[in-house]
């Protein structure tokens, strides 16, 4: 594999500039797509509600971005232009604590935190271990094609708290432990990084679905540049005069 | 305050020339719409008076519109490109930029910018003018190699191909011979020399039916170095020598403009000392060689803020015995300044009292855009200049009838600069049959002076190089070519000739019924959320003298700091005392008088520490019950008292933190908008009704604090940053425990003492005073909800590291550091600007802010002059006792700081080139570093963070910018970042490219205002997110579902 990370950041730095809109429309698509991309296998009904749930966070999602993200005019001094703008923080890692066994309450729960990670304009390096169904492939393949190349990289080979010691990391987004101490560990290790201090978020693998992915679940994952312009006459610009 | 009848009596001559002063400083920002009630009469005596001028203004109308010949290029040109297009804009920024740029890429950068993306096409075949018809100005300037009579395909197509790379030199060269023949409109020649021949030639033209007089104005900006100041004073001599000459040899009375800012590198009313001592006798010598040679000399008008030493300076060197009884020097007044009546009553009275008669050229006014913004940003009461153009033609018809009456004719010789009919009309019928000079600017006015000839007309000329006529020239276009001007009006065919005869009176009250029925007051400019802070006239002389007046008794005062642990200072006994028993403690000093203790700080201990947690736990559940709607007020209640108080938070500011008087009040002004905003934003937030997931069971959620919040704040913002901080945690309704940094903690005592004063319970709101290990113990405790840290990247490295020592779960983190502070300056950037701006970003606050410059990145083709401009301009800085109110830089507020820049200093005298270090007075007692300048070869020169005032500079190929650009991004500091550019598609290209916090575009990158340039940094240089911005409450509170 060439190295993930070169390639992860070359394309959060053109995905992280798309328009929020245009982000949306990446993943509405592929959520719209989905049931046609799995539509040849038999599903369970579990697997069939995970993919439902999926679905359902990732409209909520998009949702929320396009609610929240897009840029915003910010009322100020005559002769001075403000903008806010929210984009991708960089590189996040997705991966669970606890990986002893699969649970595909926790492979969904990744899924929808990698899709939060790549609305808000980051890069994705998820980190699952566990054999995948058929379904979760189709699902994983189909997610990463709608995707510009690499955007989103499955890995199970990179040692997962390896990955997290990375300089280019930008945030983690992970499934707590179920043991409280090992979560506590695993914080630890990341406090003990130098360099930037790096976006945690965490998941709890026993509060409910709407508690998770909360109205203010994406804000982690966003990152803002303030841009202000002067445009009065000496400034460059000449708006003041001509309104 | 006299009213503006008061100076319509004869009586008012004999005024007291101090009363009259202190009637200018009344005046300075008085409320609008009163004192235009009070004009309005002035301004249109009598029906008889307004129906004789309309009838005149619309004979002279009438014949303008009429003659279709007449019109001269530059009138033609407006009247095609006016303001409200986009294309007049693109040109207006064309014009002012592309003579200075050196580089023909550069050129060739901004020409295709400003030229492919506005649609010329709309302008075709739409003037009277052949050259303007021409089409548009691109085809105009390069019709030689395009038929203008057959344009192919589309305009649009044809600039766009026009603007290729192989005809890039063609287009550059006529383009750039272009802006030359627009120049030349606006200027009588490069030198004095060729001035006056060509000056000979404009007046003898056959237009004119009697030869107009000139008043040359030697083209040229604000100094900002003595040298440049130096070279102006040269030039203004020589001119005075050639003028005297010519007027001698050719029977002429050809006069001279001078510009006060340009003779003095430090013309600001904080330096008004040095001013009225060095710049006085320069102008003495001048204007003794003036009257000398009997060439008349008129003081040009500039910025507001100006005004007072301007006037200053006037009647120190008017009041010479040298001068006495000459009459030939004059004042220019600007008639959109509140103040010009009183000015002018002022200067009636300063004549009468010298007998000497003083020239006065009433103008309308030329810096309006900035004159508004600087007053917003200042958070002044109101304006200094009339927000509307009805109401200064009002005020300037006043000032004219002012001018005009029998007591004040003997003393003020009037000259009326007006290109307005109406205007002139109104003027004359005010004469009624006296004499009276107009004045014109050359290039403007033609057809109105040709079809309505003056017995006596000055015309303004213009003399310099093309460059150095760009900001002039700019500043005309705008004045002459915005929506509301009379040239744009009449050339406007859709505008009908009632509207450009009406009375000032007429439109003003048609659209002006109350006092703020027109701009919002600086006050207001953010609407009903909330009130902009209120900022003090440090320019007026008066307010200045009042403040340092009721600062001084805090100087004397002694302070103290300690823990205050459920509203009590726990090292005071029963009695009020203090008891220091087994507490550590230390004194104050002021950092820039190292002998002088202010006061005494008392550090917490562990059991505070533990007390103080104990406190806000408890206290977060009654503190969250509350509603927002208490906790806004509360902090509502603190921006009032905070204001209240400002004189007092403002010295210790001054003493404590060693900032300057504007600094120190800058940072209380923050302090309030923070609170204000916080609380508009809190009640938003808790009352907004979140988007829920949809599902089968309903959410709904309800927004509350999260615990207990630690907030340490840093030294280099002791108020804003401070106050900020627990503000957003307040009001979100979590309770707080506030560390201030070690060096600032008598204000952070004297804020807490505040706000339990003014009803925040005490256990909302702990302080914990002490040296860093005290933020490292407190950090440690457990069931903290979060900590808010502004300070060095160590720093909060190191907390994070001491919060994930205690007990799981832990607190959240908001880390704001501190950046590596680039500026990048291209070769369009106006020099000045960038100059002014690179020295307030990188030396205000002596460089402490982490907002602050260090890194300034020129593209080589200019680096040469703006390098040389900068290190001029940085031996004009006054380093030293921020109580004095010349100083413009204090000391670095710490000894440990101090130490480590002077390493660092050493560091750069071996890897780094020294380009200027400001000289420091041998006799400072305090920790002071000196701004100084060096020039670095890469990026990679810089060692880490460095907190003062020490500037690194860096020339760059344009070709390398690319690589300049991932370099800044890979030191990973993305904090501020400032980009002076005139070209829109460079600019764009790189906010996209870079990873900043904030980007600034020909912005001082500074001073950011809460709420609309919301603050902070990434990677290194922090976490988000930012505050002051919409998103910052949200990390402070919780959606609880229900």
């Amino acid at each position: 594999m060439s190295d993930p990370w070169q390639a992860a950041f070359a394309q959060f730095q053109i995905w992280g500039k798309y328009p929020q809109n245009q982000r949306d429309h990446v993943l509405r698509s592929w959520i719209s797509e989905l049931p046609s991309h799995i539509e040849h296998l038999k599903l369970s009904s579990e697997a069939q509600q995970a993919i439902d749930e999926i679905c359902l966070c990732g409209e909520y999602f998009c949702t929320l971005a396009e609610l929240n993200f897009n840029m915003q005019t910010l009322t100020g001094i005559t002769g001075e232009r403000n903008e806010l703008h929210f984009h991708g923080k960089g590189i996040f890692t997705v991966g669970e604590l606890d990986q002893t066994k699969p649970s595909l309450c926790n492979f969904t729960r990744l899924i929808n935190l990698t899709v939060a990670a790549l609305l808000c304009g980051n890069s994705v390096l998820l980190h699952y271990i566990h054999p995948l169904e058929k379904w979760q492939k189709c699902l994983l393949i189909s997610l990463s094609k709608s995707l510009p190349n690499d955007l989103l990289q499955l890995t199970s080979r990179l040692d997962w708290l390896q990955m997290n010691r990375h300089s280019r990391l930008t945030g983690v987004a992970f499934i707590e432990h179920s043991k409280p101490n090992e979560t506590a560990q695993f914080r630890r290790l990341l406090s003990q990084r130098t360099g930037p201090i790096i976006c945690q978020v965490s998941v709890s693998h026993q509060a409910s679905l709407e508690q998770v992915f909360h109205p203010e679940c994406l804000l982690p994952f966003i990152s803002e540049t303030c841009i202000s312009q002067n445009c009065t006459a000496i400034g460059g610009n000449i708006e003041l005069l001509s309104r | 305050m006299l009213s503006v009848d008061d100076y319509f009596s004869p009586t008012s001559v004999d005024l007291d020339l101090d009363t009259l002063w202190q009637n200018i400083a009344d005046n300075y920002l008085t409320e609008e719409h009163h004192l235009v009630k009070q004009l309005q009469y002035y301004a249109s005596i009598s029906s008889w008076e307004m129906s004789k001028t309309t009838h005149l203004a619309a004979t002279i109308v009438g014949k303008i519109r009429a003659d279709h010949h007449h019109t001269n290029l530059t009138e033609a040109f407006l009247q095609e490109y006016h303001l409200s297009s986009q294309e007049g804009m693109m040109l207006m920024c064309l014009a002012e930029a592309l003579m200075r740029i050196p580089d023909p890429e550069t050129a060739d950068a901004l020409i295709r910018d400003k030229l492919t993306h506005s649609d010329w096409s709309s302008h075709l075949q739409h003037s009277d003018s052949f050259l303007v018809n021409a089409s548009t100005w691109g085809l105009l300037l390069t019709g030689r190699i395009t038929p203008l009579d057959n344009p192919p395909q589309s305009v649009k197509q044809t600039i766009k191909s026009l603007v290729s790379s192989l005809t890039e030199p063609i287009v550059r060269k006529a383009l750039n011979h272009a802006m030359r023949l627009m120049a030349h409109q606006f200027v009588m020649g490069q030198n004095i020399t060729n001035a006056l021949q060509q000056g000979l030639k404009y007046a003898n033209d056959s237009r004119f039916r009697n030869k107009p007089h000139l008043n040359f104005d030697m083209l040229g900006e604000t100094a900002i170095t003595s040298e440049a100041a130096q070279h102006c004073l040269g030039t203004y001599i020589q001119g005075i020598h050639h003028i005297a000459k010519h007027n001698q040899q050719n029977q002429r009375q050809d006069s001279l403009s001078i510009k006060l800012s340009a003779l003095h590198p430090r013309f600001a009313p904080s330096q008004s000392q040095r001013v009225l001592t060095e710049l006085k006798d320069n102008l003495l010598q001048l204007l003794a060689l003036a009257k000398n040679l009997n060439v008349a000399v008129t003081l040009d008008a500039e910025e507001s803020e100006r005004l007072d030493l301007s006037l200053q300076v006037f009647k120190e060197v008017f009041q010479t015995t040298n001068l006495m009884g000459w009459g030939q020097l004059g004042v220019a007044v600007q008639a959109y300044s509140k103040r010009a009546l009183s000015v002018l009553a002022w200067l009636t009275a300063l004549a009468k009292k010298h007998h000497t008669p003083i020239q006065i050229r009433l103008v309308k006014g030329a810096y309006w855009d900035s004159e508004i913004k600087n007053s917003q940003h200042l958070g002044l009461v109101n304006y200094p200049v009339f927000t509307s153009k009805p109401a200064t033609d009002i005020n300037y018809l006043c000032c004219a009838r002012y001018l005009l009456s029998g007591h004040v004719r003997p003393h003020l010789q009037a000259q009326f600069a007006t290109h307005n009919a109406h205007t002139v009309a109104a003027i004359e019928v005010m004469a009624n049959g006296q004499d009276i000079e107009f004045q014109k600017l050359l290039g403007m006015g033609e057809a109105l002076y040709h079809h309505h000839p003056q017995p006596h007309l000055r015309v303004y000329a213009p003399v310099g190089s093309y460059q150095r006529l760009l900001p002039y020239l700019v500043r005309r276009l705008l004045e002459n070519s915005a929506n509301s001007s009379f040239l744009s009006a009449i050339a406007n065919k859709n505008v009908p000739m009632s509207e450009l005869i009406e009375h000032p009176v007429d439109q003003y009250f048609a659209s002006h019924h109350t006092s703020h029925s027109g701009f919002p007051l600086p006050a207001d400019i953010f609407g009903s959320v909330r009130k902009n802070s209120v900022g003090i006239n440090f320019a007026c002389s008066r307010t200045l003298a009042h403040w340092q007046q009721r600062i001084a008794p805090y100087f004397d005062e002694q302070y103290i700091s300690g823990p205050i642990i459920d509203g009590e200072a726990v090292f005071l006994n029963a009695e009020g005392d203090i008891h220091l028993a087994g507490r550590t403690h230390k004194e104050v000093v002021k950092p820039y008088q190292l002998d002088e203790v202010i006061g005494k700080q008392i550090e917490a201990s562990q059991e505070d520490i533990n007390q103080s947690c104990t406190v806000a736990l408890n206290g977060f559940h009654l503190w969250s019950q509350t509603s927002i709607e208490l906790r806004a007020s509360l902090l509502n209640k603190l921006a009032d008292k905070l204001e209240l108080q400002a004189p007092k938070l403002t010295a210790m500011c001054m003493m404590e933190a060693g900032k300057t008087l504007f600094d120190a009040h800058n940072e209380l002004r923050k302090a309030v908008d923070y609170c204000r905003y916080y609380a508009s934003q809190g009640l938003s937030l808790f009352h907004q009704v979140p988007v829920s997931m949809p599902s089968l069971t309903p959410i709904h959620w309800r927004r509350k604090g999260q615990g207990v919040w630690v907030c340490i704040s840093p030294c280099s913002a002791p108020l804003d940053l401070f106050v900020g901080q627990i503000c957003a945690a307040l009001v979100c309704g979590n309770t707080v425990i506030a560390k201030p940094a070690p060096q600032s903690s008598l204000i952070a005592y004297q804020v807490i003492k505040l706000m339990l004063s003014i009803g925040f319970p005490p256990y909302a709101i702990q302080l914990l005073s002490g040296a860093d290990t005290v933020a490292e113990q407190l950090t440690q405790q457990a069931n903290l909800a979060g900590i808010a840290v502004t300070g060095r990247l160590t720093t909060a490295q190191n907390i994070q590291q001491a919060c994930y020592r205690s007990a799981a779960p832990f607190a959240k983190l908001i880390a704001e550091t501190s950046g590596v502070n680039c500026m990048l300056v291209d070769s369009t950037a106006l020099h000045v600007q960038v100059v002014k701006d690179a020295l307030r970003s990188a030396f205000s606050a002596a460089g402490q802010r982490c907002s602050s410059l260090r890194i300034l990145c020129v593209q080589d083709d200019v680096a040469d002059s703006i390098i040389k401009q900068l290190s001029d301009a940085m031996i004009e800085l006054a380093v030293g006792n921020p109580e004095q109110i010349h100083q413009d830089i204090g000391p670095i507020i710490n000894k440990e700081t101090w130490l480590q820049l002077q390493q660092y200093l050493n560091h750069l005298n071996n890897n780094a080139r020294l380009i200027r270090q400001t000289p420091l007075h041998h006799d400072l007692n305090g920790y002071f570093i000196a701004p100084s300048l060096y020039e670095i070869e890469q990026i990679s020169d810089i060692r880490g963070e460095s907190f003062g005032p020490i500037l690194h500079v860096l020339r760059y190929e344009k070709h390398q910018l690319p690589n300049l650009i991932r370099q800044i991004n890979q030191m990973g500091h993305a904090r501020t970042c400032a980009i002076y550019s005139r070209n829109q598609t460079t600019i764009n290209q790189l906010v996209s490219q870079l990873q900043m916090g904030n980007i600034y575009v020909n912005n001082c990158q500074t001073d950011a205002a809460i709420g609309c340039q919301p603050f902070g940094g990434k990677g290194l240089s922090g976490t988000g997110p930012k505050s002051g911005g919409p998103t910052y409450l949200t990390a402070f509170s919780q959606l609880e579902p229900y």
